[in-house]
């Protein structure tokens, strides 16, 4: 499993999930997989479980609401797992 | 006299609104970046409005304006295009609410959009004076005066304009390149859609 940290983020007031080490996320792996409310070329805003859920291509994963720490860190594993490709 | 702020809920912009709170009534404006954000970020930016005596806080939606910039236009002028359809906008409500200025928070130098050539090509998109009271502040400045004010602590809460934006936005610009860049999206329908959008309360 990728190792990422997840805690609250101070400025956006969302808590959020950040890879350990920078990867490229294929956020186009999300169709399919996930309800997409938007998409752009830089992120996508997805609903699952729930949650609003913002991926960032770059690797930060947002959820724009929600109190269930368990829940949100077990969402954002299966996330990375559907995204992740590695870039050499 | 009476000038339209435009306050995202950062640190700087209402500082500006305080500043010109001395020689004006304002008005101040918001552009709400849901879907992408949540209502903390409006409820801020409203609070600071309040906080620096505006009477009146329009809000405007703005995320798919900002997705479709995204999706159409060259990433690394975001801010710049962003930036100008704003004061577009501004202009427009500004005659709406009879407003005889628009005031920003912009400063030089300090991101990659407040460069002095980005600011006069994003100042050309309005006929309007566009006030600048932090011009020439540093951060530090700003800051000092933040706290003095009382908005630091709430400028420093949920705030998420820089999502869509790009890692390394441009830091000069040309008229010539950006009217490139906007004849790629619905300038007109885009800004329309928008206006008949706005919500207004008084604060």
């Amino acid at each position: 499993m990728e190792e990422f940290t997840f805690e609250k983020c101070k400025t956006k007031g969302a808590y959020s999930a950040k890879l350990k080490h920078n990867k490229k996320l294929e956020l186009k792996n999300l169709k399919g997989k996930f309800e997409i409310v938007s998409e752009t070329p830089v992120l996508y805003l997805i609903k699952a479980d729930g949650y609003n859920i913002v991926v960032h291509a770059y690797g930060e994963i947002l959820f724009k609401e929600g109190t269930n720490v368990d829940e949100m860190k077990e969402l954002s594993a299966k996330i990375y797992s559907i995204l992740l490709k590695k870039v050499y | 006299m009476r000038g339209l702020l435009l306050i995202s809920g950062g640190l700087d912009s209402p500082v500006a609104g305080w500043i010109m709170a001395k020689q004006m009534e304002l008005y101040s404006v918001h552009f709400s970046g849901e879907p992408f954000v949540n209502k903390e970020a409006e409820n801020k930016a409203k609070s600071l409005a309040k906080a620096v005596g505006c009477k009146k806080f329009i809000l405007v939606p703005f995320g798919q304006i900002q997705e479709e910039l995204t999706k159409k236009c060259n990433h690394r002028y975001y801010y710049i295009l962003t930036k100008r359809l704003m004061l577009m906008i501004s202009e427009k409500l500004a005659k709406k609410y009879n407003c005889d200025y628009l005031i920003t928070g912009d400063s030089l130098g300090q991101v990659g959009s407040q460069t002095l050539s980005n600011l006069t090509n994003i100042t050309m998109a309005t006929k309007m004076e566009v006030l600048r009271p932090l011009l020439s502040y540093d951060k530090i400045e700003t800051i000092e005066l933040a706290k003095k004010i009382g908005t630091y602590e709430l400028s420093t809460g949920p705030e998420m304009c820089s999502l869509l934006g790009p890692k390394h936005p441009a830091t000069k610009s040309s008229i010539e390149l950006i009217d490139i860049e906007e004849s790629k999206i619905d300038l007109n329908g885009m800004m329309g859609a928008a206006l008949n959008k706005i919500e207004d309360e008084d604060l």
